[in-house]
Order: C-alpha cells, then sequence, then structure tokens
C-alpha cells in the first residue's frame, strides 16, 4: 500500500525528516510514536500533501504511484485521508456542502456517479450518528465552534464518509476524554478492512488500546529508531523513551 | 493648473421635465441645473472621489443618441411573491406593474403630488454638494419619479420589488421617495439592471423617510451589465424608534458608485446595514456609507464585505459621525475585504467622528487573501483547487448574503456571485 524510503523533508530550510523507511501493508495498522518534536505531525503533514514542507530527498510511492508526484486532491483521490491535529474552522463553509462537495469529488474520480441529495443525506446523518455528533451540525460550517473532541470526532465522520484506503489519523486522541475516544475507536475499527491501511501518530498508548495496531514504530529526531509489536507500545508507556536513548523535549 | 473639468455637455442640457410638475420641483430643477453647470467634476483631489476620479473618465464614452426604448422586461416573479414596479430608463411603466393593494401603499409620480408631499420632497432633497455631484445631476434631470407611501400602521405583506432598468446608451435619472407612515411596515426591493452593452450612466437617488415606529427592510441589488454606469445616492432619514434593515449587493462595472446616507434623527432609531460587494477585471465599485447618530439612545450596525479579483479596484469609506447631543449611542461598523489576486485593490476607510462622550462605537477593518490552511484542508478532502478556491470565496461573503431576507432575491445575488467567481477564476 505505503512505501516510504529514505524520506527527508525541511520547512522553511531546517530539516525535520531525516531519512524515513515505512513498509504499509494493505490491512495493517501502524502506529507511530515519539515524543514532540520528534518529526511525526511532520510526516502525516508530508503524506497528505502539505506544500509547506520541502521534500529534500526520498521517495513515497502509494499503490506503486509516485505519491510525492501527485497534488494534494489528487492524493485524496487515490484513497489518502489525514485526520488533522488541529481541524481548521472554515466559518462560510457549511459541513454539509463541504462533505457532498469533497465525497462526489472522490466519487468522479472513481468513475462513480454523484449521490443524489437524499441519499447523501441519509448516509451523512447515519454517518454523524456513528460518531455520536449531533445532526444539527452538519448544517454549521466547518469545524465552526466545535469543541476539540467535537472536531476530531467530525474529522472520523469524514473519513467514514470518504472510505479511504490509507486513513493517518494525527494525534486523533489526544485531548480526547474516554467516551470520545472509544467512539473514534469504534469509528477506526469500523473501516478496518483486509484493503485498508491506516497510520495512527499518537504521543500516548492509551489509544491503542482500543485500535491495536500491527507494528509500532518509535520515532526520533526524524528517524525510525525502532519497529516492533504492539507489546513495544507497553514497554515504551512503562519505561518512557529513555531507554532508547531519546530525549523527551517535553520533559527537557 | 489644468481648467476644471465640467460634465459632459450631453449630461447637462436643459429638459424641461415632465409637464405639470409642482412648482417647488420645477424651482428645484433649475437650481440644481444651474449649479451643476458651474460645478467641476471630481478628481484625484477631491477626498470623497480620490479612488474613483479614474472610473469617472468613462462619463466620457456615453453616447447621447435618444435610442427609443425597446420593450420592456417581463417580470418573472411569481405573482404570489411579490408586488412589482418596473422604471425603465428612469420612466415609471405602469403597464408593466403589480400594484401592492392601495390602501396599504399608494403610488404615484411626483407630478401629482399634492402642495404639502411636493414641499417635503423639495425640502428633504439633497443638491449642491460637492461630493454628491450625481445626486445633484439626478435632481437637475429627472423625468419622472416615485412617491411611494406606505401606510399609517399598515403592514405590506409581500415585497415590493421595483426594477430599475437602463437599455442603450445616454443616461437614465431614477428618483424616488419613499414614506414610511409612522407604524408602517414593509420589505422594498430596489434592483438595478441593465444590459451594459453600451457606455450609459444611471444617476439614481432613493430617499427613505421612515417615520415613528416604521420598520422598513430595504435590499438594494446593483446588478446591471458592466457597461452601465451607476452612481446612486441612498439616503434614509429614521425617525422615532423606527427601524431600517438594509441589505446591499454590488457587482462592478466601469462605474460603480453608492453612495448610502443614514441619518438617526430621533430617539430609538435603530439601523442594520449590510453590503456585499464584488468586482473583476477592470471593474469598479465605490461605497461611500455615512451614518449619523443625531439623537441619543440609536443604534447602528454595519457590515461590509468586499472581494477583489483582476486588477479591479473597490473602495469602502465608512463614516460614523456622533452628534454631540447623542448620547448612549451604539455604533458598530465592520468592513472585510478579500483579494483575490496581486492586482486588485481595495481602499478601506473607517471614519469615527465622535463628538458626545457616553457612546459606544466599534470598528473593525481587515483585508486577507484566502487562507492557506483552509484551503490545504479542502484540498485533503479531495476537492480540485478552482472549486476549494470558490467555496473559500462563496464563504466570504454567504453570511451576509444569508441575511438578505428574501429567498428568491437570495438565490438571485447568490448566483450572481457564483458567476462572479467562476469569471474570477477564468481571468
Amino acid at each position: 500500500m505505503l512505501k516510504i524510503r529514505n524520506l527527508h523533508a525541511a520547512i522553511d530550510g531546517t530539516p525535520i525528516l531525516k531519512g524515513i523507511n515505512l513498509d504499509v501493508r494493505p490491512g495493517e495498522v501502524h502506529a507511530i510514536m515519539g515524543p514532540n518534536g520528534s518529526g511525526k505531525s511532520t510526516l502525516s503533514q508530508v503524506l497528505a500533501g502539505n506544500t509547506e514542507y520541502e521534500i529534500t530527498a526520498g521517495e513515497i510511492r502509494l499503490a506503486d504511484k509516485d505519491l510525492l508526484d501527485m497534488p494534494t486532491e489528487q492524493r485524496a483521490r487515490e484513497g489518502v485521508f489525514l485526520a488533522f491535529q488541529y481541524p481548521v474552522e472554515i466559518p462560510g463553509v457549511s459541513n454539509l456542502q463541504f462533505l457532498k462537495t469533497a465525497l462526489n469529488s472522490i466519487r468522479a474520480y472513481r468513475g462513480e456517479a454523484e449521490l443524489d441529495a437524499a441519499t447523501f443525506m441519509k448516509l451523512a446523518r447515519e454517518k454523524i450518528k456513528q460518531v455520536n455528533l449531533d445532526p444539527a451540525f452538519l448544517k454549521r460550517g466547518v469545524n465552526e465552534g466545535f469543541s476539540g473532541g467535537e472536531k476530531k470526532r467530525n474529522e472520523i465522520m469524514q473519513m467514514l464518509m470518504l472510505e479511504p484506503r490509507l486513513a493517518i489519523l494525527d494525534e486523533t486522541d489526544s485531548g480526547l476524554d474516554i467516551d470520545a475516544l472509544k467512539v473514534v475507536a469504534d469509528g477506526v475499527n469500523a473501516l478496518r478492512d483486509p484493503q485498508r491501511s491506516v497510520i495512527m501518530v499518537t504521543h500516548y498508548q492509551r489509544l491503542l488500546d482500543y485500535i491495536v495496531p500491527d507494528y509500532v514504530h518509535v520515532l526520533a529526531k526524524g528517524k525510525i529508531v525502532k519497529s516492533g509489536g504492539k507489546e513495544l507500545a507497553l514497554e515504551l508507556e512503562a519505561k518512557g523513551y529513555g531507554w532508547l536513548g531519546i530525549e523527551d523535549a517535553t520533559k527537557a | 493648473m489644468n481648467a476644471a473639468k465640467r460634465f459632459p455637455p450631453d449630461l447637462l442640457t436643459a429638459t424641461s421635465g415632465p409637464n405639470g410638475l409642482p412648482e417647488p420641483l420645477v424651482a428645484l430643477k433649475k437650481a440644481a441645473l444651474t449649479q451643476l453647470q458651474t460645478q467641476a467634476m471630481p478628481t484625484r483631489k477631491t477626498e470623497d472621489w480620490r479612488y474613483s476620479a479614474g472610473a469617472l473618465q468613462n462619463l466620457e464614452r456615453i453616447a447621447f443618441t435618444g435610442q427609443p426604448l425597446t420593450t420592456p422586461a417581463a417580470d418573472t416573479r411569481p405573482e404570489t411573491q411579490a408586488y412589482y414596479l418596473q422604471v425603465s430608463n428612469g420612466q415609471w411603466q405602469a403597464n408593466e406593474s403589480r400594484l401592492p393593494p392601495g390602501d396599504v401603499v399608494s403610488i404615484c409620480t411626483f407630478t401629482q403630488l399634492n402642495v404639502a408631499d411636493a414641499a417635503l420632497v423639495a425640502a428633504s432633497s439633497l443638491y449642491g454638494r460637492s461630493d454628491l455631484p450625481f445626486a445633484t445631476l439626478n435632481t437637475a434631470r429627472f423625468e419622472d419619479a416615485l412617491f411611494i407611501r406606505f401606510h399609517q400602521n399598515r403592514h405590506l405583506e409581500m415585497p415590493l420589488v421595483i426594477e430599475h432598468r437602463h437599455q442603450g446608451d445616454g443616461a437614465s435619472y431614477p428618483k424616488l421617495y419613499v414614506l414610511m407612515e409612522k407604524g408602517a411596515q414593509a420589505t422594498l426591493i430596489e434592483e438595478y439592471q441593465g444590459d451594459g452593452q453600451q457606455a450609459s450612466l444611471v444617476a439614481s437617488v432613493t430617499e427613505l423617510d421612515l417615520r415613528a415606529q416604521s420598520q422598513l427592510t430595504f435590499i438594494r441589488l446593483d446588478m446591471a451589465g458592466e457597461n452601465t454606469g451607476h452612481a446612486g445616492l441612498t439616503r434614509a432619514n429614521l425617525g422615532r424608534d423606527s427601524r431600517l434593515s438594509a441589505h446591499c449587493a454590488g457587482f462592478g462595472g466601469t462605474l460603480r458608485r453608492h453612495d448610502f446616507k443614514i441619518g438617526l434623527s430621533d430617539t430609538g432609531a435603530e439601523c442594520e446595514l449590510n453590503g456585499v460587494c464584488v468586482a473583476l477585471g477592470e471593474q469598479h465599485y465605490d461605497n461611500h456609507t455615512d451614518i449619523e447618530h443625531i439623537a441619543s439612545h440609536c443604534n447602528s450596525n454595519e457590515n461590509y464585505r468586499c472581494i477583489a479579483g483582476g486588477s479591479a479596484r473597490i473602495v469602502f469609506n465608512g463614516r460614523i459621525h456622533i452628534h454631540r447631543h447623542a448620547q448612549k449611542s451604539n455604533g458598530a461598523m465592520n468592513n472585510r475585504n478579500l483579494l483575490l489576486s496581486p492586482e486588485a485593490e481595495i481602499d478601506t476607510k473607517p471614519e469615527l467622528e465622535i463628538y458626545a462622550d457616553d457612546v459606544k462605537c466599534a470598528h473593525g477593518t481587515t483585508i486577507g487573501q484566502l487562507n492557506e490552511e483552509e484551503l490545504f484542508y479542502l484540498l485533503t478532502r479531495g476537492i480540485v483547487r478552482p472549486q476549494a478556491i470558490a467555496m473559500l470565496t462563496l464563504g466570504f461573503v454567504v453570511e451576509l448574503v444569508q441575511k438578505i431576507p428574501d429567498e428568491r432575491t437570495r438565490a438571485l445575488v447568490e448566483a450572481r456571485l457564483e458567476a462572479f467567481i467562476e469569471a474570477a477564476q477564468a481571468h
């Protein structure tokens, strides 16, 4: 599904990613953990196509296509979905209009017919219920006036609507109470499928109790310094990052 | 020193005006014409025309061939949704109109005014002011004008639409006096249309006279084609506890100017003023709003949003003047502007003049481009760039468009905005 080779990325001339290698096969769930400032969010943004980051070396392939060659919207149409750590508020563009445009745009790319208004509404209501948000939110501006937790649930709702084949969750768990965390986890688990892959970027082990990963990677100073199974997350939880020779910038 | 530039002579040709105009109005027309013949056109040095003096040169492109009017436009509004008056090149087309009930609204031309009403119109007429040369021109040259009286304590259930349509070249001078008697309630929609094929000028004046406790919702659509120039004055005078809710939508052209002057003349008067204004290509649009808090305990709330693309130029000049005795005034003005291209220009100038000490008066102004973070978010959901840009652009003004309290008008404005955004992207 996804192959990352020797990926280097910089922002404003400052190198952040310094040689990432990662293979994600269809159906797999990978967790990427690491202290603040390790490059976790940069990796998510680079995968989604944020042009503020400069790719200085390396390669990313999605199902054997050159991902770096695709503009942001085409990546989304090829099935890449990023659940943002801090989803932006867009007053003036309603959630409903936004979702409909996005879904139909992706459907058109896949050669599927546009959904008619009634079918779309039915789907949107069903999905918003699934993440436990008030359907009235559909009529509000995108994320407008949503609490932090509501924004995260809205990201998951969009993911359920768009059915990506590669979902990247950027710290979707941070700032969520336990009930919201379960809602998010249920959403992701509902999407799990032998043809879909998930990359979960997280600071904490907590989310992994609910979405059990196949692999856990530790990212530090722009490189993956250790990979393992789900037990690695528990080990990190118990021992912190120190035993890997990593300083946690937040504890410094 | 260059000789001061005069208005093109075709604009200043004396006309007798309609026969039988009441005497105070005949005198008024004569005085306005005399004034105009000695008045120079505004230049870049005229503060109120600083950013629009260039657009005034388009007046010289106007031919005056005196083409006859073609057939009037058909009214497309369903009968059950609005009353309708059509004014073509300043002339009321009574046959094309669908009149509201006579016990709620009476409508007559200025020639039919009684002495008292003629005196009222003459006394309130603004002319001769150097910042409003087109109001003077309108006064000097109007051929026919409408006096609309909304009767005391009556409520007009459906909106009254007045469609001003300019066809061909030359100039026309629509003039309207709206009297909202005590406690009257109505929605008035003024729509300026025109094919915009030939260079022409519409110099319009609309007076809104709101007596005590009356409530007027006023919608003004300035949407003629590009070459139909329009310099219009809307003037509202608000009596005790009256309320004006005004919504303006302006689309750019070769020459577009709207002066909106609101006087809060008696205690408890309140106005809301919303404006959306867009221009692209080489177009121009100049908004001058002026809210005078004359009496105490009055509220005003103004919101204008402008979008300029191409190398268009938009002006927003918003003045709030709180007079010395207007204590407990509450004024708020907000103007947000969006530039879609590096060559577009928006000049915004809030002017607050506050002479009372116990008032609240706030203003905020921003100019910016589309937000990159918002754009990225839409792109990550598979929405293509032109569509994402269109959604954000429309989103910038949609809040104000949604406040337009007439569904058909709202749809009309939305459709024009969508066409604008499409055209702005094609440039």
